[in-house]
């Protein structure tokens, strides 16, 4: 009858733990819908960021347009020679609580290339070219990892505040309607027990 | 007389190995070609064939980068042995030698940078004035010096190694500078000769894409003249000096017009791409035209030797660019291009 109320006793003492269960129940959910609130607005401010995917997709494209003619005109010996004077990139990742959800945040600490008058300038221009956009693109999947992971949040967050106000707090306000009846119920039938009885002790 | 004789012989000779060279025009065409059975069998009837067993080795690149390297040694080799004992073995040697400076900044650089020998690719020859082999060796960067043959090349890279920065572009600039110091030291009693004037030229071009790549890589006009002082081509560097990037540069050569057609080039592709990605190209291109102008000046003279050697590198140059380009699918228009000489 009352399933996320679980066995409902129909005594004082349990209406009183219900009651207090109830007000609790409903300040959570005022403070589940501060933290949707909150989720949403996060959300929102990343969408100029997001909308800059574009832009990196194009440097990209850019950065392999480049690679291919550098291969093409250099040659991957060329390109292996090139590669030993590069840092690897070298990323740095902490992890961030955003309104208690945890996000990652990752920041390149080391990518470089060495340079030389000797390298080929096509195979320096392609890593450039790829170098500017890892640079670009790591605040992009920063904001993208971001926005997944409250968006994940945000979704529970709500399913939460549904199954609060529409099945938990109900059938917890039901469950407390319900022990009130029964409760009045016992104190008339006590009532209507006591007047009977001293109606036969006064030997009406 | 007999000397005489010797060269006149290897002239003829070269002449002779001159028409295995592959036209640039039919092979600035093989960007057209689709079908690898067909550039395949192209390919068969030049020197390189050897190298490619069956159409699809043209789109292996380990087997690219033999046959291209190795068709040029081969015919480097060749000429060397043929000219045993003369003043042009000394040139041809010094000449290669570039092949080996390339080794030596390869260990260099992969030491410097912590990588191991195992991961560097060197130039597969055995040395023109150094033991490949013996360099491959080196446990330490330190120990190369000992290793190095030539003292001048040597005592560049001690005092580089001694520096505190150790910067691969100082490195870069000081063996630059000591090839160009030794290949012009061969033939400076020929000054005024058209040997000269090819090996000249040929220098020129090395150094303009240096002064080129130093603007764009932005290194220091302090390092670059300092590493490069006292040398010929007084004007290059009097440009480089007035220039502050490589726009001003260009600028400035655009408007001397031996560098016109290159500056040009370079330029256009600093602004189409945002990158001057076509330096290379563009200064082998220059070379090679250089290099055809003066042997047909003197056709019967020595220089016809390096004109062949300076041509064969320029063809195993757009044979790499042709294959490898076919492979990364670049569109074939801007091949063709890259391969064309530029008309101002």
């Amino acid at each position: 009858m009352f399933r996320s109320v679980g066995r409902v006793l129909p005594t004082k003492g349990f209406l009183i733990r219900l009651r207090e269960r109830l007000r609790l129940l409903r300040s959570g959910v005022e403070a589940l819908k501060m933290k949707r609130d909150q989720l949403v607005k996060e959300s929102q401010s990343l969408i100029p960021d997001l909308r800059r995917r574009g832009e990196v997709e194009r440097k990209l494209e850019e950065a392999y347009t480049l690679l291919k003619l550098a291969y093409s005109a250099a040659g991957p010996d060329e390109m292996r020679k090139t590669a030993l004077l590069t840092t690897p990139l070298l990323t740095e990742m902490r992890v961030r609580s955003v309104i208690g959800v945890e996000v990652p945040e990752i920041k390149v600490v080391g990518l470089s290339l060495a340079v030389s008058p000797s390298l080929n300038a096509v195979v320096i221009a392609a890593a450039r070219k790829f170098a500017e956009a890892v640079r670009e693109m790591i605040p992009l999947v920063n904001s993208e990892a971001k926005f997944e992971r409250l968006a994940v949040a945000l979704a529970d967050t709500m399913r939460k505040v549904n199954a609060l106000e529409k099945i938990v707090i109900p059938d917890h306000e039901a469950a407390v309607r319900y022990i009130e009846e029964m409760l009045d119920e016992e104190s008339l039938e006590e009532f209507l027990m006591v007047k009977k009885y001293r109606q036969i002790k006064r030997g009406e | 007389m007999l000397r005489n004789a010797k060269i006149k012989y290897l002239i003829v000779r070269t002449h002779g190995l001159s028409s295995h060279l592959i036209d640039p025009s039919e092979m600035r065409s093989w960007v057209f070609i689709d079908d690898n059975r067909v550039l395949f069998d192209k390919i068969s009837q030049t020197p390189y064939g050897g190298f490619f067993e069956k159409p699809e080795d043209l789109s292996d690149p380990i087997k690219i980068e033999e046959a291209t390297m190795r068709v040029n040694f081969i015919r480097a080799n060749k000429l060397i042995s043929l000219s045993r004992g003369s003043y042009i073995e000394t040139i041809l040697r010094t000449y290669m030698s570039k092949y080996d400076l390339e080794n030596i900044r390869r260990i260099v650089f992969s030491r410097l940078f912590g990588r191991g020998l195992e991961r560097v690719s060197l130039l597969p020859q055995e040395g023109y004035l150094q033991d490949t082999a013996r360099l491959s060796k080196i446990e330490r960067l330190e120990d190369i010096i000992e290793v190095i043959e030539d003292r001048r090349i040597s005592s560049g890279v001690a005092s580089w190694l001694s520096s505190e920065r150790r910067d691969p572009s100082e490195l870069d600039l000081i063996l630059t500078k000591i090839y160009i110091d030794l290949l012009l030291e061969t033939v400076e009693k020929k000054g005024g000769k058209p040997i000269y004037e090819i090996i000249s030229s040929y220098l020129e071009n090395i150094l303009l894409g240096t002064l080129l790549k130093s603007k764009y890589l932005r290194i220091s006009d302090e390092l670059v003249i300092r590493s490069l002082s006292k040398i010929p081509f007084r004007k290059l560097i009097d440009v480089f000096e007035l220039s502050k990037d490589l726009d001003e540069f260009l600028d400035k050569l655009i408007n001397i017009s031996p560098y016109r057609a290159i500056s040009l080039e370079v330029r256009d592709s600093l602004r189409e791409v945002g990158e001057p990605w076509v330096i290379e190209h563009s200064v082998s291109k220059r070379a090679y035209a250089e290099a055809l102008r003066i042997s047909l000046r003197s056709p019967m003279s020595d220089a016809y030797i390096f004109s062949y050697m300076i041509s064969s590198e320029w063809e195993s140059q757009s044979l790499r660019t042709v294959l490898f380009g076919r492979i990364s699918g670049v569109p074939r228009e801007l091949l063709y291009n890259l391969l064309t000489p530029r008309e101002t």
